[in-house]
């Protein structure tokens, strides 16, 4: 400490978080060493990676940077979309399940709400691993954001990897037509891709529980489809909200509405692995699915009042 | 020759050149001897046996009494047991088959290991394409004209090629899809394409590919070391994939592994079990990643490329923006092979090495914690390997309380 340099930071104390511990060693070692060479950038690095640690899962969750988003979760969760969530004891304690939800509400909002909720209010904690439609998964900033929240990109693969190592996996068969289709559209449900996540659930011996998501359809109402912006960005579809583009950066605010969301029985695959090369099979188990989660939605709609308050 | 060598006489490297009876005679030992000696021994040639995978392999072959190893290389292995032999290759030329063949018929090989390529990319692409591409079609050739009857090939997982559209782990089954543009990589899908070609020919032989992870090592200077090493890179703003480094031990004991498996036939990535992000790397390099709108870091870095200071074309920052991970679960069960080290204590021993000095980070604590790390995967790894095994359909929570009932 002979240089003029004392680091006005408090040293933490050790045995922190690595992020800590690392920030700590380096005012020591600036204290040390007011001249060193590459210091400036190890600061600039450590600074933008202050919540990371060296344990990650090998599909890069990093439960240590994500934590400082909870509270935003818990936010809209919470007090923005005060959303309800039933039938949570229909998620087993461990061992594998695949969830089975509609998309809707242009930003996929629905899917951090419902592993929030899973994570929050289930007896176990469990964390369900949502997949990400590709247009997501690829954009910048928003890649490795995901990435650090545990969210996977939606492919077979993935899906697969992580069922038989018995993670809770949550798709959206629906995919891109589901989160953008058009307001007039709103709780009708897509087709269910070409009965993908059927397949998964055969092969590896998952059940499916259906997850209907009642008022995510609301927060943005598509009116709209601005596609020759969209087009030349890469973007599947631009939408026009009546907040969005109109208001500017306001408006991807996503309306206050009222949200459910039920989780419904599991529906077990009676057949064996072996039927997932039987297309025919494989869309009747899909249809059985989507009429299942249809009923779900109309019968959470039938007894929903305002969409607001929801009574 | 033995009068050029009489004339003469220097100092002999490390490894000797010549045929199996030139180098008795320039060790002053019986000839009938060391032919009853190398009949033996299992004869194996190893192709680029002098870069920095191809001696660290004839290093490890080297020790073993069993192998007699023949380099085939432009010099002879550095550091290599006296009785490694080198005969001189230049996959470069134009007849370079005609050459190997020579050499193939006189030293009739059992295995023949093909590891020379250029690891970073060249300016120069004509002399990249000649060796990295039409090289291993000379081998492979004469190889079939000779009739070896055990071929293994280095390749590497860039073939896969980096996507935005790859799933997290890529298999061996999956297509191989760089970008057209990239002319580095597409040599090694060429590479791999007179493989599979060379099978089709030759249903008899066996021929295994050995797809590598880019390696990273204080001693290494190929692209990515020298990249990450840079005191700045351009990096597309907004993306942070994960990416993956090999410790040359895992890679040679992959290798040997191959080597030891003498029924072994198809395609086996050589991939660590853990991902770090890229930035993690930069963090523990020390370098400053500038960040900027990922179309302009492809034409800066081409253009620094075409100026010649970059160290990669600007087609080859996919590889710095999206994923291109391999998945290691088929090694491990054909080769029996399992990695040492993580990627990050790779990149923590490379990074300590080659930029300790100077820095604002403990070392020491790091290391801990990638220890503390790689515990706690192996442990999420056997847990997967556990729950993997039976597949029988579980039974759900809700399930079971009604068959108990």
């Amino acid at each position: 400490m002979s240089a003029g340099f004392v680091p006005s930071l408090p040293l933490p104390p050790p045995g922190g978080t690595f992020s800590r511990r690392l920030l700590g060693e380096a005012s020591r070692f600036l204290a040390e060493n007011p001249g060193a060479t590459r210091a400036f950038t190890d600061f600039y690095n450590l600074f933008r990676h202050r919540s990371r640690r060296l344990e990650m899962d090998d599909f890069g969750w990093d439960p240590a940077a994500a934590r400082p988003w909870q509270p935003l979760f818990e936010f809209l969760y919470r007090v923005w979309w005060r959303v309800t969530m039933t039938g949570l004891q229909n998620i087993p304690d461990r061992g594998r399940a695949l969830l089975v939800a509609n998309h809707s509400g242009v930003m996929p909002w629905d899917g951090a709400m419902v592993k929030f909720g899973i994570g929050h209010e289930h007896g176990a904690k469990r964390q369900a691993r949502m997949l990400v439609l590709d247009m997501f998964s690829t954009l910048p900033f928003l890649q490795p954001w995901l990435r650090d929240l545990g969210e996977v990109r939606a492919c077979p693969e993935n899906a697969e990897r992580l069922l038989s190592r018995d993670e809770l996996v949550g798709v959206f068969p629906e995919g891109v037509k589901g989160i953008g289709k058009p307001f007039r559209d709103r709780y009708r449900l897509a087709r269910f891709g070409r009965g993908g996540f059927v397949r998964l659930a055969l092969r590896t011996g998952a059940p499916i529980l259906p997850v209907s998501i009642v008022g995510a359809e609301e927060i943005h109402p598509k009116i709209g489809s601005l596609d020759f912006i969209g087009r030349p960005l890469g973007l599947p579809y631009f939408p026009l909200t009546p907040t969005f583009p109109l208001l500017g950066p306001l408006g991807v605010i996503p309306l206050p509405t009222k949200w459910w969301i039920d989780i419904g029985k599991p529906i077990p695959m009676r057949h064996g692995p072996e039927v997932a090369e039987r297309p025919m099979i494989v869309n009747e188990l899909a249809d059985q699915v989507r009429t299942t989660l249809q009923t779900m939605i109309d019968s959470r709609l039938a007894r929903r009042g305002s969409i607001w308050t929801g009574e | 020759m033995e009068a050029e060598r009489k004339r003469a006489p220097r100092r002999r490297r490390a490894s000797a050149s010549g045929t199996v009876v030139d180098f008795a005679a320039a060790r002053g030992e019986s000839i009938k001897e060391a032919v009853k000696e190398a009949a033996r021994k299992t004869r194996v040639a190893v192709t680029g046996g002098a870069g920095l995978l191809g001696s660290r392999f004839v290093r490890a072959l080297a020790q073993r009494g069993d192998v007699d190893v023949l380099v085939l290389d432009l010099a002879p292995a550095p550091d290599v047991p006296g009785h490694v032999r080198h005969r001189f290759v230049d996959l470069n030329l134009p007849y370079a088959d005609g050459a190997v063949l020579k050499i193939l018929r006189e030293e009739q090989p059992d295995v023949l290991v093909h590891l020379a390529a250029l690891r970073s990319p060249l300016r120069d692409s004509t002399y990249q394409h000649e060796l990295n591409s039409l090289g291993a079609l000379h081998v492979l050739a004469a190889a079939g004209e000779a009739g070896v009857p055990r071929i293994i090939l280095g390749s590497t997982t860039l073939v896969y090629g980096a996507r935005g559209d790859n799933p997290n782990h890529l298999t061996e089954s999956h297509p191989l899809r760089p970008d057209p543009q990239d002319r580095f990589v597409r040599d090694f899908v060429e590479a791999e394409q007179f493989a599979r070609d060379f099978v089709r020919r030759h249903p008899s032989a066996r021929l295994a590919i050995l797809r590598f992870v880019p390696l990273l090592a204080p001693e290494l200077r190929d692209y990515r070391s020298k990249l990450f090493a840079a005191p700045f890179i351009f990096h597309p703003l907004g993306y942070d994939p994960l990416i993956q480094a090999l410790h040359p031990e895992d890679a040679v004991d992959a290798l040997v592994r191959a080597y030891d498996r003498p029924e072994l036939q198809g395609v086996f990535n050589v991939a660590p079990d853990d991902v770090l992000p890229l930035s993690t790397v930069y963090l523990l390099y020390g370098t400053l990643p500038i960040p900027v709108p990922h179309p302009v870091a492809y034409v800066l870095n081409e253009a620094l490329w075409l100026a010649g200071v970059g160290l990669m074309p600007g087609v080859h920052t996919h590889y710095f923006r999206y994923l291109c991970v391999a998945d290691n679960a088929k090694a491990r069960k054909a080769l029996g092979w399992e990695p040492r080290y993580t990627s990050l204590e790779t990149a923590i021993w490379t990074a300590r090495a080659r930029r300790g000095k100077g820095r604002a980070i403990d070392f020491d604590a790091l290391e801990e914690a990638a220890r503390r790390a790689q515990h706690s995967l192996r442990r999420k790894l056997k847990r997967t390997a556990a729950a993997a095994t039976p597949e029988a359909p579980r039974k759900t929570r809700s399930e079971a309380k009604r068959a108990a009932s």
